[in-house]
This record gives structure tokens, sequence and C-alpha cells, in this order.
């Protein structure tokens, strides 16, 4: 697997991602500290799959994610939202903003392993 | 007689007699001296505590500041501890390959001795033997299955300790979202304050609404620590089905 982007306003919450993701397996991750940073990291340094948190200040995960996908250079790139917004109307409108897939906090990291999991395994169906 | 003379006279509606005229602006201006310090008293209250919000909100921040950094204290702990797991983990299987590697060798010993060959084997050699046969003692006990578990349990426990740490930022949230509050009464107490001095709410009112639209982005107004399983349940239907719809 590739790069791995992180994007959360919190460092607590970077910190305990990226953790989590390297525990994993998943060695080669990147942070950024909200949508505005991620869009900078992604055209400076590229990344591969981006795990980005909702609220932040700047530009938010549902910008960030409006953003890559009206981006053809990254409008295939797997995005999974991580985030405490877990109402019917939130998860709705980040999967219309096309996520790939969405994790309420606090997370597990069984839950996050299987979500990231569940995107690889399409994204490679995709490309089979 | 005339009727007319002996009627009370047509008062316009609005008006009082001209004879209580006297009586009622002096009610008035009496009435005006008892409202005038009270007014004061809460233009007073209105500014004291719209001086004193800022501050709360500085608290509140700080409050948040705080709890991140001994929070990310607490992950530099857990993950130094995780690391010196793994590097115990490393060793005892390091530990495990010797052993094996000990035992056969022994194993090629023993074959030896029996096909009748010991006198060819040195004392070094049968030295070896007698140490790799109580390694094989240690091999089968189950000391190195119950380490393993031990360190293996240990790193689980750390790792749900960091995992739980998310609370921090769940709490910042629900912190942001109270001093969020706060801030909104304080640009209205300003609001009324600039009415109070100016007869207009004032552009440092309307500044101060602007920076706290800016600052709602930031926070989930309902953030919270548990009840995510339902939710996530929630959500994984929706995904569920924005999967199957494509």
């Amino acid at each position: 697997m590739g790069k791995f982007l992180v994007v959360d306003d919190s460092l607590t919450m970077r910190r305990i991602v990226v953790n989590a993701l390297k525990t994993q397996g998943f060695e080669n991750v990147i942070e950024a500290s909200d949508g505005k940073d991620a869009v900078a990291k992604v055209l400076s340094e590229g990344a591969q799959f981006v795990i980005t948190d909702w609220n932040m200040p700047e530009m938010n995960g549902l910008e960030l994610a409006k953003w890559l996908r009206t981006n053809p250079q990254y409008e295939n790139i797997p995005i999974l939202m991580i985030t405490t917004r877990g109402n019917k109307d939130d998860v709705i409108e980040a999967m219309k903003a096309r996520v790939n897939n969405y994790i309420v906090k606090p997370f597990t990291p069984q839950g996050l392993k299987e979500k990231i999991d569940q995107i690889l395994k399409t994204v490679e169906l995709k490309s089979a | 007689m005339d009727n007319s003379i002996m009627r009370s006279p047509q008062i316009p509606e609005g008006q009082f007699p001209r004879d209580n005229d006297a009586g009622s602006l002096k009610d008035f201006i009496h009435l005006l001296h008892e409202i005038v310090p009270l007014l004061e008293n809460v233009r007073n209250s209105i500014e004291e505590s719209s001086h004193r919000i800022p501050k709360a909100s500085k608290q509140l921040s700080k409050v948040t500041q705080e709890t991140e950094d001994a929070t990310v204290e607490i992950l530099n702990v857990l993950e130094g501890m995780t690391s010196r797991i793994s590097g115990a983990e490393a060793q005892l299987q390091r530990l495990k390959e010797i052993i094996q590697g000990s035992r056969d060798s022994a194993k090629k010993m023993t074959e030896r001795l029996s096909s009748g060959s010991s006198e060819e084997l040195s004392s070094t050699e049968l030295t070896a033997l007698v140490v790799n046969e109580c390694l094989s003692g240690i091999e089968t006990s189950d000391a190195i299955p119950s380490i393993e578990d031990v360190l293996r349990k240990t790193k689980e426990d750390s790792m749900n300790i960091a995992m739980a740490l998310q609370v921090q930022d769940i709490a910042s949230q629900q912190i942001a979202s109270v001093a969020h509050t706060i801030e909104s009464v304080e640009v209205q107490l300003v609001r009324a304050l600039n009415r109070f001095e100016n007869g207009s709410a004032g552009d440092i009112a309307n500044d101060n609404a602007e920076e706290l639209a800016a600052a709602a982005r930031v926070f989930d107004v309902e953030a919270r620590y548990g009840g995510s399983e339902e939710r996530q349940d929630i959500a994984d239907e929706i995904v569920k089905q924005f999967s199957n719809n494509k």
C-alpha cells in the first residue's frame, strides 16, 4: 500500500490514527492539520489514501473530499472519513461528497482495519 | 337651566385633564429618577459580564490545550511501552529460535549416541548435550508461552488506553461548543451595550458574530464519547446503500 495522509486538527487524534495504522503495518503515513494543509501535502508529497476528520478550521473534511473528487488527478483516491458526526444526514452528505467509507469516533483499531480493507478491496476490484 | 353646563367636559383620548397635568409630570419625573439608576446598574452589569466572558472563554481554551498536552504525554509513554514490548517480543522469538536450534543439535547428538558412537563425542559436545536437554525442558514448559501471553495482553491494553484517549478530542469539541455559546452571549451583550451608548449594535458586534460563525466550523455540537456503536451501525447501513446504488 502507498502513502496514507491523516487529516485532523486534533494532534491527539492524528497520533492515535497514525499509531493504529502503523500497528497494522501501514508505515508510510504523513499528516495534515486541516483541509487546506492536506491539499498542500497532496500536491507536494502525494498520497494514495486519505483519512480525514470532518470539523476542521480553514477547510473541513467535506470540502477536502469535494476538492479531491473535482480534481481529475485525485478523483479516485480512497477517502475514509473519521468523525464525531454520526447523524444520518451527516453520513448521507459525506457519501454524496463521494467519500468511500465512514467511521464514527471513537473508533477501534479493528474497525479502522475493517474499513481500510473494505475500501482497498473495492479499489482492487475496480482496477482489476 | 342649560344642561350642557352641568355635563362633564369632553376629554380628547390620550390627554389628561389639565388639573392633573402637573401631578402626572411629577410622577413621570419620579419614575425617571428610579429608572435611570436601574438602567445604569443594568449597563454596568452587562459591561462587567462582557469583560468576564472573554476570560472564561480563554480559561476553557487553556483547559483544552492542557488536556491535549497531557494526552500527548500519555501517548508518548504508551508508544514507548509498546515499542519496548515489541522489542521484548522480538528477543523472545530469538530465544525460541536459539532453543530450537540447540534442540536440533541435541537430537543429532542423541542419534549419534544411540548409534553407539558415543566415544566419538568430545567433552564439549557432551556438555552441550546436557545443556540442550535443559533447554528442551524450558521449551516444553509453559514459561515462554506465558511470557508471550503477558506481552501480547500488555500490548493490547496499551493500545486500548491509547484508543480511549480519543475522549480528549471529543471533550475538546464539547468544550469548544460551550465556549461558543458563552461567546455568543458576549456578542449579544456587546450589542446591548452599544445600543445603550450609541443607539445601534455597532460593527464590533458584527465582526464578533462573523468570527463566531467561523469558529463553529471547528467542532461538532453533538460530539459524544458513548454510543458510537449504534451510530456506526447506522453509518454502515447508509454506506452499504450508497455502494449498492453505484
